[in-house]
């Protein structure tokens, strides 16, 4: 009789103590880990398994921040790295054998990956990540517009863009891209650093969105997807598609822009492009990728710039945006969820993590973090202050809104073939014409999405 | 008694066939989860629609009538068997050459055999394939050399052509396991034959294709197959070096599997293409061991 009671008093006990925090009215913002006092929760003993992508400057930042919060938390963070190509070969490896990482990095890509994501909804509705220095515009990269899914937290904004490199301009005496350049001023100006220093000017274009963002360029209301990643927006009209396949093939054959062997051989790997050896004058990159880059043009002693897309128009459409980098997202087999949207919240919100990881994977979302890092000198240096300019530059442009945070399931084998059997077989002679190959490619991606 | 009590409940372990399939449990074991159960899986996602991680949805053969009409797969095949039949000959010329060369006794026999064997340890190693992408590379010492000779603008990996060159050269580096099996061969020709050749009048060549050959053709048989197969299955070189590129020019097959049911979560299609491609190496394997008895030759 006594040990029933003392069971049942023990239960009631345990029922009291998991209503407690139900029962407590949260204050907003009760998870904020910046707020003086902040108690960190204590997961002695737990291990929490995280996997992203990126350069070696990420992963040391990535670590350091990993470490402070095993520290304040006594959890053990068993993390892997890999560069941004190799990274998805082992996540759809870990996806088939259901056993990914409770916490990882995702792209905009997420539509490909969907069923493997926890909708972050209810921790930010019941405050467990902290969105109260947010901003709605900025919550909404990350939000599927179908069905209002959060589907990560945002590490923060980016947008394409080129970088370039001053000393060769001025080498072979062109000018510095303006904001508004075009693809003619582009062609002009590598062709002639081209023959000033017998070496390919570009290295690395990013082909499918480059066409894409050409498609936007070519006149007002154009797009290739559809805002919400539901379908085309794209009519057929498929000059915009041929102007670039010819430019870009034109400008190759040229030896102006690196033949794939060269293009293929530097790959994700942004700090090993030939443009941080002074031996390039642009590339095509992702503004948070800028800082990477640049630390490690800077042991060759060269100072690179940021530039915005070229335009079809110098008065038309920029066909740029301003979007989430990529994500944190939480896996949907997660064994500790709320762990979990702890460490997200720490790593997302955490002015302490923040100051360590400085915007590397994108201009964070939280406005509190930026504040701090721009009033703080030492952390916002010559190369992030020319980070923060160009995606505020790029914000500005009207058009820059007009773009889906999804990219379709069906975007990465279009974009494959986009690359591979359209630019490439246009190189090889395998089209009578731009043109063709441009109508070529929309009859086939209207096949691929019907397979999606 | 107690020895008694546990010989009654253990006595079946001292039984010869439970012995037998306790040693080989191991093998079973790992046959049946890692090849005999996916293997049959991957025969009913054939004829599915099948994402990972997703309910299969049966639709007949309408994968393997989608592979009649795509032309990536068509060329895919095309480029693998151009891989196949120019690296697997080359491979095994290379291979008896460097056997022949070592079954002359020196005192070092024994350590060039190993330091020769030692690429094919490290197989289709991820590291290797980085290598042969620095050593080819466009900034490489190949390159560099052939440019040197004239030749500007040269680029392996650039050039469609050129680019399934050092894919083919670094699987032939790999000869190792392939000598160690001639280089054994060759040991049991009796030395007989070659001295009454050699009294005969017998030149060096014509006691190579005379006896050296025939001899060994059992043995080039076994590493023909081999060789065959491994080759159709070439994956981390394209993948590492080229990403099957450019256009297409190093997408093996396995490459393309790999591509469809991974990236592109097509993985019904995938497992089609796999089924596919073993039929055409069970196919090429049957016409060799059909024309085997034409041209190997057993001594008893």
């Amino acid at each position: 009789m006594r040990k029933h009671l003392i069971a049942l008093l023990l239960v009631a006990a345990m029922l009291c103590a998991m209503a407690m925090p139900a029962l407590a009215e949260k204050a907003e913002g009760w998870n904020n880990v910046n707020a003086e006092g902040y108690e960190y929760p204590d997961y002695s003993g737990k291990t929490l398994s995280f996997m992203w992508w990126g350069s070696d400057t990420r992963a040391r930042m990535t670590e350091e921040v990993i470490h402070l919060w095993e520290e304040k938390t006594g959890a053990t963070v068993e993390f892997e790295w890999y560069d941004g190509g190799t990274y998805w070969t082992q996540f759809q490896a870990k996806m088939a054998a259901n056993d990914l990482p409770d916490v990882f990095q995702m792209g905009n890509n997420w539509l490909t990956y969907y069923d493997t994501i926890e909708p972050l909804n209810a921790y930010i509705e019941d405050g467990t990540i902290d969105t109260t220095a947010i901003s709605p515009a900025m919550l909404a990269t990350t939000i599927n517009q179908a069905n209002g899914d959060v589907t990560g937290m945002s590490n923060g904004t980016n947008a394409r863009c080129f970088a370039y490199n001053p000393a060769l301009f001025d080498e072979a005496g062109v000018a510095y891209p303006t904001e508004n350049w075009t693809w003619d001023d582009f062609a002009a100006a590598g062709r002639a650093i081209t023959e000033a220093t017998g070496n390919p000017a570009i290295t690395t274009l990013e082909y499918n969105s480059l066409a894409f963002s050409t498609v936007t360029q070519w006149k007002e209301g154009y797009n290739f997807y559809a805002m919400d990643g539901s379908d085309f927006a794209f009519e057929g009209d498929t000059e915009p598609l041929a102007f670039i396949f010819d430019l870009l093939t034109t400008l190759q054959k040229e030896g102006v822009i690196a033949d794939y062997g060269i293009q293929n051989e530097i790959g994700t790997n942004i700090e090993a492009d030939w443009i941080a050896f002074g031996d390039a004058a642009m590339i095509m990159l992702s503004s948070n990728q800028f800082q990477a880059l640049s630390n490690v043009a800077a042991e060759s002693g060269i100072t690179l710039e940021l530039a915005t897309i070229p335009r079809v128009y110098a008065d038309g459409q920029s066909g740029m945006v301003v979007r989430s980098s990529q994500e944190m997202s939480m896996w949907k087999g997660s064994e500790d969820k709320e762990m979990a949207a702890n460490f997200l919240n720490f790593f997302v919100n955490s002015i302490e993590a923040n100051e360590i990881l400085n915007c590397e994977r994108g201009v964070s979302i939280n406005s509190d973090v930026l504040a701090d890092l721009k009033a703080n000198a030492e952390l916002t240096n010559e190369v992030t202050a020319k980070v923060y300019t160009i995606i505020d530059l790029i914000g500005s442009f009207p058009d820059a809104a007009n773009s889906s945070p999804a990219e379709p399931a069906a975007n990465e084998e279009i974009s494959d073939v986009l690359k591979k059997t359209y630019f490439q077989g246009l190189a090889e002679g395998k089209f009578a014409s731009a043109q063709e190959a441009a109508d070529q490619f929309w009859a086939e991606a209207q096949e691929i999405w019907a397979k999606y | 008694m107690q020895a008694e009590k546990r010989s009654g409940k253990t006595g079946f372990l001292y039984k010869d066939n439970v012995v037998g399939y306790i040693f080989a449990a191991p093998f079973i074991i790992s046959f049946l989860c890692l090849t005999l159960i996916p293997m049959a899986l991957s025969l009913y996602y054939s004829f599915c629609n099948y994402k990972i991680a997703a309910v299969p949805e049966w639709i007949g053969v309408q994968n393997f009538a989608n592979l009649l009409r795509d032309s990536t797969f068509g060329h895919s095949l095309l480029v693998t068997i151009q891989y196949v039949i120019i690296g697997v000959p080359l491979k095994l010329v290379f291979a008896l050459f460097v056997a022949m060369l070592l079954t002359k006794p020196t005192r070092m026999q024994g350590f060039y055999r190993a330091v020769y064997y030692i690429p094919s340890l490290i197989g289709g190693s991820v590291a290797v394939a980085l290598v042969w992408k620095q050593l080819f590379g466009s900034r490489g010492p190949v390159v560099s050399l052939i440019k040197s000779l004239g030749a500007t603008g040269f680029n392996f990996f650039g050039s469609t052509t050129w680019a399934f060159v050092p894919l083919v050269l670094c699987n032939a580096w790999q000869f190792g396991s392939s000598m160690l099996i001639f280089a054994s061969g060759l040991k049991q020709i009796s030395k007989e034959y070659y001295e009454a050749a050699e009294i005969d009048g017998a030149g060096a060549v014509k006691r190579f294709f005379s006896i050296t050959l025939p001899i060994l053709s059992p043995i080039i048989l076994f590493n023909l197959i081999m060789q065959l197969i491994s080759g159709f299955m070439t994956f981390t070189q394209a993948q590492i070096i080229t990403d099957g590129g450019p256009n297409y020019a190093t997408n093996y097959i396995a490459l393309n599997i790999f591509k469809e049911g991974f990236a592109f979560q097509h993985m019904g299609y995938a497992c089609a293409q796999s089924w596919v491609m073993l039929l055409i190496m069970a196919a090429i394997t049957g016409i060799i061991f059909k024309t085997s008895s034409h041209w190997t030759f057993y001594e008893s």
